[in-house]
């Protein structure tokens, strides 16, 4: 089953109250017990500041469901009529979004909850999806007088109860509640299941030391053993009678015991209980009213307590009853609604109406041992009734039912057969307009209806990210590798022409959103009549299903592109990026600390996406091992996988030209053993080493000959002047900085052995590129040449010329001996296979 | 008799050195990356007046050097700080360098006082002296500037009679004709940022542009692959006057529409005066009831979310605008920056299949 669940009620306002500390308790559980099922979890982006801590509240949970942000347009409260019509288009867009989820069953957590806000739940107005929603209390609608005094939120009551009756099954808190239900909305009963409820994290029954039960004791002034009520101070809570039964008790039984009043009331409700106190006759320290208390005073007071008392006469679910209880305090509670099934004790339970009865309790919980035994022992035996994990089960049982009855297969068809390219903009336009409306929210509207419709072309696109190449094709590396996998790509796409998904290459624009690389992509194929300007490019908008690929290495990025990012991830667009290397992390202090510091920042949102695909082993290694001290939390939600990268130089363009003097010099490097390193020169790459272990090897008289190619790097000033001036240049010694592929090609054919001396590489393509010729490799043993050359390479350790020379003796030896490691057994992959193994890690597998 | 006076006037005008060295900033990231890739590279400056690039240069990590053919404010330059100063011609000096021996030549008011020629000379000998990878930045004023404003764009005009305006591609051409590999113009000193959202005014299009240019030339890159340098050559820079006027333009156009609209709103009010004429009787009305039943913290909300649509709708869209920068100019209040945010993102990102709907939608609408 894919369960979807609109979550709300923990970003509204209610996630301050009971609704949204029981949804957010319930989801928690639901993810863990979900085993097959898939949890989607639903975000409205109308309260976009509470997406973040939400995500982090879900904690471990986050793991095991995926998140979507639907958006709608605000302000939305339905109260005001200049509000309606964004109201309407908000239910609208909502839906259109659930329908393309292709849910089977809708969890609506609140419906009936937050007036005032931009919380926006619809049932059945466009799409047909099965929804259950999950009922909390009908208290507003038995005491009207007290709640829904203005007719403007009576009016909002009713409506939201119209919603919530148009649900298709609904999940009741308590069994009081399913009763209400049933009785006051005629809602059917096999429809109304429930699934109870129980106490949240926030509560930690412990046992308390002696000074922080003094402390506690100090901090609220109590001074003897006392009677404990916790909650809001509603009419219904009964605290006037609650006042009145403790006036009553006898007087020493009283004098030995104070009433602590805890929770918060606003002003009104504070005068008013301050004036029932003194009407009570109980003035002075006889009770505390602590005002708002922290969870964990909550606690500390439950196990202080001589009794927990809860006296309302009507209660969703009485939480603080079991709050106490599992806190190991003694507990009374009145014989209305969903109270008795909570103690589940006839004999801990009184007749709310009755101050009498009210007294006559507490006297007995204070005073009575054998009673306060009774009940104790009775409540463990009850608490094991209810745990979240249980009210998860009682739900998923429910569901899977409802399954098992097809109950959702017909509506989930219906709900894809619906039209929404036609239905959304047709339903939108038809909706009564409010004279406020400006066309600017209109176009807003059409961006939202834009993002949430399916495309004509129902095939998911794969955005693959070059904004670097597209800027400026600096012959790096890294942009060798895009090409190749570009060239690939658009081989593919072009053989398979039905193949699963399209193509579309884009860049980042300044600051929030991508741009397809139109005239770019008309010039890469060389179509005629090519666009020359990129002024015609439009915005991309990628679509739920769509893959986003970040190929190119653009680091340059800021706090827009990572809402971006963020935003297609709520879409349910995959957001993958290539990572080459981590060296400007690891060693900062070859690089402009401004450029680490983007570096890492680029990083940190790359770990928030859904993949990264590593250019080998040793770099998801590293990358592993950096987020485990940077961003530890990402781990659980990352993959982290690799590719390899393609060998194969058909595919980027070689550049050709020898030097004047390039037959002699071949032929003088045929002459005796010669060794090659290939790269730019950098500390990181130590030819130094290289260059110091051969100075020795040549003072024992060896004939040995060294050739380095690459130009000039960082920081080498000193050996390029160094090898510039050698003694042995042009004898035993050869530079060339702007080697041609062409010559490159013919010093691998024509050397002996290469020389991979780097400290640190994110793959080593020159061993690659060694072994497509044949050519024996000596490599510094470091875990991206083990994975590279597996065991086809001589390696060796030590930073030390002595440490090398010998190791090139001792290469030499085995090499006459004819048993050097034969580098033609390098495993050299090509980029069409490259890029397969890279398109596997961002694709569902029927679209590879 | 004008010496005294000319170097009054260079001291009223170009500002405190605090000032001049503010303005120096803007230079970092291209000097920086070459001071860290080496030990005790030259650093010249080759009208170092009161020597406050020299400081920079130092601090950087450079061996500065200091030229003043004129020599005439020597006192204002801190002799414990044990700088390279010499009074001596640029080109002599350049002339006696040996080749591949300077990692930075620099000078923020050298071409406007001498002639065309000697430029030519400066930046062929530049080229010479510099080592690979070695930076040529000569800074001139930016003639798209009309009316010029002294703190920004003071050039030395009384150094020597000269006064060379040279046009704003000269240099770059010059630098490429002698052999530099990268050249960039960084435009600089404007009045309005190239991302600030104030109001263009017309004064604006006439006196904010970038005042001056500095012309950066790279000879020869000094590593290939990684090459860190190309982030500071990869950013653009300044104001143009364009720039400037098609704010101002778009501004007006602005003005126009809203005059449009309240013209519009002005016949509907005399469809119904009367109902018109009472309606802040009832708006009031209206609020103490509010108030009165929803109490201060609801009406605050209200009232926030109201400003949220009013800020979010004058929101240009074509207009780059991050959130950080909302944020950094206190435009709104944080609540209010990411729904004005998300609204200008969208409206800014509206593709051809939106502009459609957004068509369909307009054409139902008035039916």
């Amino acid at each position: 089953m894919r369960i979807l669940i609109d979550f709300q009620g923990v970003q509204n306002e209610s996630r301050y109250r009971g609704i949204g500390r029981y949804s957010l308790a319930f989801v928690k559980a639901l993810i863990d017990q979900r085993a097959h099922h898939e949890v989607i979890v639903l975000l409205s982006d109308l309260f976009p500041d509470t997406i973040a801590p939400v995500k982090a509240a879900l904690g471990e949970q986050l793991a095991g469901c995926s998140v979507r942000v639907w958006s709608g347009i605000g302000p939305t409260d339905e109260r005001k009529p200049q509000n309606r019509w964004r109201q309407q288009v908000s239910e609208l867009l909502r839906e259109a979004f659930i329908a393309q989820l292709d849910a089977d069953v809708v969890i609506a957590a609140s419906v009936v909850d937050s007036p005032g806000d931009n919380t926006v739940v619809s049932i059945g107005q466009l799409t047909p999806t099965y929804t259950v929603v999950i009922l909390y209390d009908l208290i507003p609608l038995f005491y009207t007088s007290e709640y829904l005094t203005d007719p403007v939120t009576l009016d909002w009551y009713y409506e939201r109860l119209h919603q919530l009756r148009r649900a298709d099954y609904w999940l009741a808190i308590s069994e009081s509640s399913r009763r209400d239900g049933i009785e006051q909305l005629g809602l059917p009963p096999a429809s109304v299941t429930n699934i109870s409820a129980a106490i949240g994290e926030e509560t930690v029954p412990r046992d308390l030391t002696e000074t922080e039960a003094a402390a506690t004791r100090a901090k609220f002034s109590i001074t003897r053993r006392f009677l404990l009520y916790t909650g809001a101070f509603d009419p219904r809570k009964n605290i006037e009678r609650l006042l009145a039964a403790y006036a009553a008790l006898p007087t020493a039984v009283r004098n030995a015991h104070q009433l602590v009043l805890a929770g918060g009331m606003n002003r009104p409700q504070r005068a008013l209980l301050d004036q029932q106190i003194i009407a009570a006759g109980l003035a002075g320290d006889h009770v505390i009213v602590t005002g708002r208390v922290s969870d964990t005073d909550f606690s500390a007071l439950y196990g202080l307590c001589r009794a927990h008392i809860l006296p309302t006469y009507c209660e969703g679910f009485g939480l603080t009853a079991l709050e106490a209880m599992a806190c190991g305090a003694v507990v009374i509670g009145s014989n209305y609604t969903s109270v008795p099934e909570v103690i589940g004790n006839p004999e801990a339970l009184f007749d709310p109406f009755s101050v009498s009865a009210i007294a006559q309790k507490i006297e007995q919980a204070l005073t009575d041992e054998a009673f306060r035994t009774r009940l104790l022992s009775h409540s463990r035996e009850q608490l094991k009734q209810f745990s979240w994990d249980q009210t998860a089960q009682r739900a998923l049982a429910v569901l899977e039912q409802l399954d098992t009855q097809q109950a959702f297969v017909p509506r989930r068809a219906a709900a894809r057969a619906l039209d929404l390219r036609r239905i959304l903009p047709q339903r939108i336009a038809a909706l009564p307009q409010t004279p406020e409306r400006t066309d600017l929210e209109l176009r807003e509207v059409a961006a939202l209806v834009a993002a949430v419709v399916p495309r004509e072309d129902l095939r998911p696109i794969l955005f693959v990210d070059i904004t670097e190449l597209h800027r400026y094709d600096s012959h790096s590396g890294i942009q060798r590798v895009v090409r190749s996998v570009l060239h690939q790509l658009f081989k593919s796409v072009d053989a398979a022409g039905s193949s699963g998904y399209r193509l579309q290459l884009v860049y980042a624009a300044d600051g929030y959103g991508y741009k397809a690389a139109q005239a770019f992509t008309a010039r890469w194929l060389g179509e005629q009549a090519t666009p020359q300007t990129n002024s015609a490019d439009d915005w991309i908008n990628p679509h739920q299903g769509d893959v986003f690929l970040g190929l190119d290495l653009n680091f340059n990025i800021d706090d827009a592109h990572q809402t971006y990012f963020a935003d297609l991830r709520h879409r349910g667009v995959g957001v993958y990026f290539v990572v080459y290397d981590l060296l400007p992390v690891l060693f900062k202090e070859t690089f402009v600390p401004e450029l680490v510091c983007r570096y890492a920042f680029w990083l940190s949102v790359v770990a928030q996406q859904d993949g990264v695909i590593c250019i080998s082993q040793a770099v998801a290694a590293e990358l592993r091992t950096w987020l485990q001290a940077n961003a530890p939390a990402s781990l659980n939600t990352l993959n982290v996988d690799w590719f390899a990268l393609g060998a194969d130089i058909e595919s980027s363009v070689p550049t050709k030209g020898l030097p004047e003097n390039g037959q002699a010099i071949l032929a003088q490097l045929a002459a005796a053993p010669t060794f090659l390193a290939v790269g730019t020169l950098e500390p990181r790459k130590r030819q130094a080493q290289i260059l110091e272990a051969f100075e020795l090897l040549w003072a024992q008289g060896s004939p040995a000959q060294l050739v380095i190619v690459g130009k000039q790097g960082w920081l080498t000033e000193e050996l390029a002047a160094r090898l510039r001036q050698h003694p042995q240049q042009g004898r035993q010694l050869f530079w060339f900085e702007n080697a041609s592929d062409e010559f490159l090609e013919q010093l691998y054919a024509s050397a002996t052995c290469l020389i991979a001396a780097s400290e640190a590489e994110g793959f080593g393509l020159p061993i690659v590129e060694a072994a497509r010729h044949g050519l024996p490799v000596i490599a510094r043993d470091i875990p991206v040449f083990r994975e590279v050359a597996q065991t086809h390479a001589y390696f060796y350790a030590g930073g030390s010329a002595a440490a090398l020379a010998e190791a090139v003796q001792a290469w030499l030896v085995l090499f006459a001996e004819g048993r050097a490691p034969d580098s033609s057994q390098i495993r050299r992959t090509s980029w069409a296979e490259s890029t397969r193994q890279l398109l596997s890690h961002v694709f569902r597998a029927d679209l590879r | 008799m004008i010496e005294p006076f000319a170097y009054q006037y260079r001291i009223k005008n170009r500002g405190e050195t605090s000032d001049v060295k503010r303005r120096l900033c803007h230079y970092i990231p291209f000097l920086a990356p070459i001071a860290r890739a080496g030990r005790d590279f030259i650093a010249v400056d080759l009208s170092c007046g009161e020597g406050e690039a020299l400081h920079l240069f130092r601090d950087l990590g450079f061996n500065p050097v200091g030229l003043d053919s004129q020599a005439k404010d020597i006192d204002a330059i801190d002799v414990t700080t044990g700088f390279t100063r010499l009074s001596m011609d640029p080109l002599e000096w350049l002339q006696s360098q040996e080749s591949g021996s300077v990692a930075v030549v620099f000078s923020v008011d050298i071409v406007q006082c001498i002639p065309r020629r000697m430029i030519y000379e400066i930046v062929q000998e530049a080229f010479r002296v510099l080592i690979p990878g070695g930076l040529l930045i000569l800074q001139q004023p930016h003639p798209q500037v009309l009316v010029r404003v002294p703190d920004r764009s003071f050039g030395a005009v009384f150094e020597d009679g000269h006064s060379t305006q040279a046009e704003p591609q000269l240099l770059p051409e010059l630098y490429q004709y002698v052999g530099f590999k990268i050249v960039k113009s960084v435009p600089l000193y404007e009045a309005v940022s190239r991302d600030s959202v104030r109001p263009v005014t017309l004064m604006d299009v006439l006196s904010s542009a970038s005042a001056m240019v500095g012309v950066i030339g790279q000879k020869e890159s000094m590593n290939n692959g990684n090459d860190i340098q190309l982030i500071a050559f990869a950013q653009e820079y300044g104001t143009t006057i364009y720039d400037l006027a098609t704010r101002f333009e778009s501004r007006i156009q602005e003005l126009e529409d809203s005059v449009h609209r309240a013209e519009a709103a002005l016949s509907n009010i005399h469809h119904s005066y009367l109902w018109r004429i009472t309606a802040p009787l009832r708006w009031i009305e209206q609020q103490i009831w509010q108030l009165k039943n929803e109490g201060i913290k609801e009406r605050l909300q209200a009232f926030r979310l109201k400003i949220a649509r009013i800020v979010r709708h004058k929101l240009d869209p074509k207009r780059n605008l991050s959130q950080s920068e909302l944020h950094h100019k206190q435009m709104v209040p944080p609540s209010v920056e990411g729904d004005a945010y998300r609204s200008h993102n969208r409206l800014k990102t509206l593709d051809e299949q939106g502009k459609k709907i957004h068509k369909d939608l307009m054409s139902s609408d008035s039916r």
